[in-house]
């Protein structure tokens, strides 16, 4: 038996970006090989709960017809908290519940072991229980493959893809991203708890495969983040998302902001004698389009978290997509470079992302990150605003009301919101958002 | 219905009255020493004897098969001996086999399933050979053994393995087994993903520091946290301390089986209705890892254990 | 020529959970266990110590082919699937073993020695070796949780009650089945696993597995057991007796959730309390 593997391109790790990266060399007829470090793509993976699945008319027509899907996402509401007060803005729309659908709430062990299975139908070779340790490269430095820690485990291969997720090894290996950057990730900490189906539905308004989506900001106390509450089949998935300074000068355990979230009355109802299935943590690179990495060297490309592709923007968060888009990219460039018989010519796969939603949904967003989590954001604005509503809904009598405005002027006056720095975040926001 | 009980050296295996009293007393006792086992019955109203020179399970299921051809329901302990010999008698006599039951009348069987969480319960409608759980029972008010009928049996020639020696309980076991207190670690002692060795290792230290000893669930010792011979259960170490406190033990009842009787036992679980809970005299709802460490740095001063 | 060796590996379903209040299904997934992975290896180091060759046999679905193409990464010589797809319903779960032997034994053509598990996930009664050995006519060795080979011939370790162990010499042909004990399934190399995801799995059909029709099938609540009558002479005495009233048995009590502190508390309490400890100390 040889000492080594040879095959066009290898692409380490099975999560969406992998995959997709794999299916699209696999797709034009070249040998791959996708490893995995657990014992089945999404074994061990973590998120929140939603993803877009749009992105996946590229990869196969009606994949809502077979994607392993928990609920369509029809109710979408956003939360603004204080510790004993909730705003909600409420959105729901039967679009979403139907073809071609919007959000998918899915277990990422099914999601990503279908979408892996796609790439092995279309020819990949994929590889699981696997770690790759180290980039083989040559004399020159060009990366040439990937060592594994399985006997004879060196894999040579034209190009190597690193689709190895948040703080990839590989893409530090190849000095494409700093050792540590904790500035620019997030820790995500989620439960999953069951829940009979009915009271599922009773409790979020479902019916049918209906599913709910709700971010809420304001809940994380002093460290900057936010929370998410998906509901699955028979399951809740709910979670908060912290920056990991904040976290770190605060002094808090994640399990303790979690509990607290949990706790608040206007959460609590919906989790009632959940029972807990799953507590995971996970880090997410929430930089953005600023603290993106270079996307390729010479015979690497780097996709998905592993490039920091994560949208993390408050009311936004979409990783998953992302990474589906970024590894559709990478493939395909790396399938015509290879085919093309240089796989040195890697420029196209940045065009590639600019000329979609990937980065330009990131460039339009770039500020986003840092407005979200500034602490205006973070605290002044949902108490601002929940005190507003209060005073708005609180009856005096006989007390006549006072006037909106006056009372807004009041309440901001409270919070210590200076009117023109609000104004100033508006524009902000709608530069960033609009 | 009639037990079969396989003797060894004139010694009962676990769950032997247990397998009589489901059969109204009604039992065979096959193997070595058989006259001599036959006194230590508690249970038994009726027993036939067969001694044979060898307990070799292919051949004594060759032997037991023409005897029981009467009997509709046949009862075995589920012990070592219990499991190896169900099975081929089942076969040698056409019989359907249901083992692993916690109960068993003429009429239907209920088995334990999917590591003791799903109770099965099956029609007897055709004979039938059951095995039954040890330690699930319990038995009756003891009666005086009755005098055996001797059954002559001869062993026919049938490919067995040959029996090199029986080997003492070593010394390990021997000490759990007689040990007044135990600490038992279970699964929920472990975080999943985590190597329970650690673990198991503040545990003995925790025991050590209470007179006590070491043991664990099967999951643990499978798991190779902990070695072979600190298995409680029926197909481990049989035990009989006054203390028992379990730390992440769901109280299967293969694990509480070989659990005796003691007089104190304490339950940390997270989940409250589970059976060691339910069994114990003081249930405490925690996180098992966190409380063994608490005890660990207040009685072995270890801050790091 | 050195022996044939068969190692049978299940594709049971894993981590099953039962619903508490309607009994109703739902697994993790499906593969082999440990005790398997320990019988495939004390095969392969037979075969290479004996130059003997391994075939590894599974009675499943399709899917199963993951678990033959494992072994055969790590270095099984052939591999078997008998087509067989039970489904995960306690009329599948009740089955003894005796199908899957007969199965089996379809596919193996006069072996020297078959390892088996101790026991499978799902069934989890650890019968099916010993169907098989009848079957096969060899002899047997269950719970086996030592294997030495002793000249020629294999010596296995396996645990009786009380903890007490027997060594049993095995004939040939031989039924094993073992624990997960002592030793662990080595790691294929990466071109073994390369290999083996190309390789052709003969397949043989199978009779399909009949559900056993079940009478009922709930979570399973523990037996109350019968208690021994008492042995007081007077009345009063049995019913004090009966009741436990003369017992120092505290009633049992439920307390919680509590944080570690507060658990440690309770717990040294209840000891001291008992007796168990005394002094100062914690
Ligand atoms: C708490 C939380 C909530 C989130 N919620 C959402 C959400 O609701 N919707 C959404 O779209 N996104 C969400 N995200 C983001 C999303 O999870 C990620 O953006 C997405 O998973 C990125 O995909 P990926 O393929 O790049 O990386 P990953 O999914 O992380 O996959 C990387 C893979 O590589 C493997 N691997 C790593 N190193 C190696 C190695 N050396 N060798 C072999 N294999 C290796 C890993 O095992 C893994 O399978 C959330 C993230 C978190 C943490
Ligand atoms: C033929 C046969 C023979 C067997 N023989 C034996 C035997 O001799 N001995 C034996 O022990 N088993 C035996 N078993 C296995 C037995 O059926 C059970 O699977 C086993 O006893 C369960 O072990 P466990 O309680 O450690 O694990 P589990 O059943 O998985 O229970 C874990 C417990 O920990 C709790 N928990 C989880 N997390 C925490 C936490 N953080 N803090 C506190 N609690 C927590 C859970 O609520 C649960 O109650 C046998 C099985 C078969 C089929
Ligand atoms: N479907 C199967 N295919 C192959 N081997 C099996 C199968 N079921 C059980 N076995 C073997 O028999 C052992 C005991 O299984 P069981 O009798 O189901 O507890 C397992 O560990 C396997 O080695």
């Amino acid at each position: 038996m040889p000492e080594h593997s040879e095959v066009d391109a290898v692409v380490v790790g099975a999560g969406p970006a992998g995959a997709s990266a794999a299916l699209e060399l696999a797709r034009a007829g070249r040998s791959v090989i996708l490893l995995e470090r657990g014992p089945f793509p999404g074994a061990k993976n973590v998120y929140g709960g939603v993803v877009y699945g749009r992105v996946l008319d590229e990869v196969l027509p009606r994949w809502w017809e077979e994607a392993p899907v928990q609920r369509w996402v029809t109710r979408r509401s956003t939360m603004m908290m204080t510790p004993t007060q909730a705003l909600t803005v409420d959105f729901r729309t039967e679009d979403w519940g139907s073809a071609p659908y919007n959000g998918m709430t899915t277990y990422r062990a099914d999601f990503d072991a279908w979408l892996a299975g796609k790439a092995v139908a279309a020819g990949a070779q994929l590889v699981t229980s696997t770690v790759a340790t180290e980039l083989l490269r040559d004399a020159a430095g060009r990366v040439t493959g990937v060592r594994t820690d399985r006997p004879d485990g060196d894999i040579r291969a034209k190009l190597v893809i690193a689709c190895d997720g948040v703080n990839s090894f590989l893409a530090k290996q190849a000095g494409l991203l700093p050792q540590t950057d904790p500035e620019h990730q997030t820790l995500g900490v989620k439960e999953t708890l069951s829940l009979p189906r009915r009271a599922i539905e009773e409790r979020f308004g479902l019916s049918g495969d209906e599913g709910a989506d709700f971010e809420i900001l304001g809940c994380t106390g002093d460290i900057p983040g936010g929370g998410f509450l998906y509901t699955n089949r028979d399951t809740v998935s709910i979670g908060v998302v912290l920056s990991l300074t904040g976290l770190a000068a605060s002094g808090r355990r994640p399990e303790e902001v979690l509990a607290d979230l949990k706790a608040h009355p206007a959460i609590a109802p919906y989790l009632r004698d959940g029972e807990l299935k799953e507590y995971s943590a996970h880090l997410i690179p929430e930089g953005g389009y600023r603290s993106m990495p270079p996307l390729q060297a010479d015979g690497l490309l780097v996709a998905g978290d592993a490039a920091a592709m994560c949208l993390a923007a408050g009311i936004w968060l979409e990783g998953v997509n992302f990474a589906i888009g970024s590894g559709l990219a990478a493939g395909r460039t790396a399938a015509e470079a290879i085919a093309a018989g240089d796989p040195t010519r890697l420029a196209g796969y940045r065009k590639r992302l600019e000329g979609n939603f990937v980065l330009t949904d990131h460039k339009n967003l770039q500020g986003a990150p840092h407005l979200v989590l500034s602490d205006r954001v973070q605290r002044q604005y949902p108490r601002l605003l929940c005190d507003f509503a209060q005073e708005v809904f609180t009856v005096r009598n006989p007390e006549p009301k006072p006037g909106l405005g006056k009372l807004f002027r009041r309440t901001a006056a409270k919070h210590g919101v200076r009117l023109r720095q609000l104004a100033a975040d508006a524009w902000a926001g709608l530069r960033v958002f609009g | 219905m009639l037990a079969v009980v396989i003797a060894r050296g004139g010694g009962l295996p676990g769950g032997a009255d247990e397998a009589a009293a489901e059969c109204g007393g009604a039992v065979l006792v096959v193997g070595t020493g058989t006259r001599e086992a036959a006194r230590a019955f508690t249970a038994a109203r009726r027993i036939w004897a067969a001694e044979v020179p060898v307990i070799a399970p292919g051949a004594l299921a060759a032997v037991l098969a023409p005897l029981i051809a009467e009997v509709p329901v046949v009862v075995l302990p589920a012990s070592p001996d219990g499991r190896d010999i169900a099975a081929r008698l089942a076969f040698q006599s056409e019989r359907p086999l249901f083992a692993g039951a916690t109960r068993c009348t003429p009429e239907h069987a209920d088995l334990s399933r999917l590591d003791d969480s799903l109770e099965v319960r099956v029609a007897l409608d055709e004979p039938a050979v059951v095995t039954l759980i040890p330690g699930v029972r319990g038995t009756p008010q003891p009666v005086p053994a009755p005098e055996p009928v001797e059954l002559t049996v001869i062993l026919p020639a049938v490919l067995d393995a040959e029996v090199v020696e029986v080997l003492e309980p070593e010394p390990e076991t021997v000490e759990l087994a007689e040990a007044k207190r135990i600490l038992g670690g279970g699964a929920g002692l472990v975080r999943p993903g985590e190597d329970g060795s650690a673990v198991m290792r503040t545990l003995t230290g925790v025991a050590a520091a209470l007179g006590a000893s070491a043991g664990a669930t099967r999951v643990i010792t499978d798991a190779g946290w902990a070695g072979h011979d600190r298995q409680i259960g029926t197909t481990g170490v049989v035990v009989d301390p006054d203390l028992y406190v379990a730390f992440g033990v769901s109280g299967a009842t293969q694990h509480v089986g070989g659990l005796g009787r003691p007089a104190h036992v304490i339950s940390v679980n997270t989940d409250p209705s589970c059976p060691m809970t339910a069994l114990a005299d003081l249930g405490i709802v925690a996180d098992a890892p966190e409380v063994l460490r608490e005890l660990a740095r207040r009685l072995n001063g270890a801050a790091d254990a | 020529m050195g022996p044939q060796i068969v190692v049978a590996l299940s594709w049971s379903w894993r981590r099953v959970r039962v619903d508490p209040l309607t009994g109703a299904l739902d697994a993790g997934d499906r593969g082999g266990n440990a005790a398997e992975h320990a019988a495939l290896e004390h095969g392969l180091r037979l075969a290479e110590e004996l130059d003997g060759r391994v075939l590894a046999v599974t009675v499943g679905p399709a899917a199963a082919e993951e678990g033959l193409r494992a072994a055969l990464a790590a270095g099984a010589h052939e591999a078997i699937r008998v087509a067989r797809d039970d489904q995960l319903e306690p009329g599948y779960l009740v089955h003894n073993g005796a199908d899957t032997a007969k199965a089996i034994a379809t596919a193996v053509a006069e072996p020297d020695l078959v390892l088996c598990g101790d026991r499978s996930d799902d069934g989890g009664t650890g019968t099916t070796p010993a169907f098989l050995a009848a079957r096969l006519g060899a002899a047997q060795a269950l719970g086996v949780v030592k294997l030495e080979a002793d000249g020629e011939s294999l010596l296995a370790h396996r645990r009786l009650d009380g903890g007490s162990r027997e060594v049993l010499r095995l004939p040939t042909p031989a039924v094993v089945s073992v624990e997960a004990a002592g030793v662990r399934l080595r790691r294929a190399s990466l071109p073994a696993v390369l290999a083996a995801q190309k390789a052709t799995i003969r397949t043989i059909a199978a009779e399909p597995q009949q559900p056993r029709r079940v009478v009922s099938a709930r979570p399973l609540s523990p037996r109350a057991r019968e208690l021994t009558a008492p042995a007081g002479t007077t009345a009063h005495d049995r019913m004090l007796e009966l009741t436990g009233a003369l017992q120092d048995r505290t009633p049992p009590t439920v307390i919680g959730p509590l944080p570690a502190a507060e658990a440690a508390d309770e717990l040294l309490g209840y000891l001291k309390r008992h007796g168990y400890i005394t002094g100062e100390k914690p």
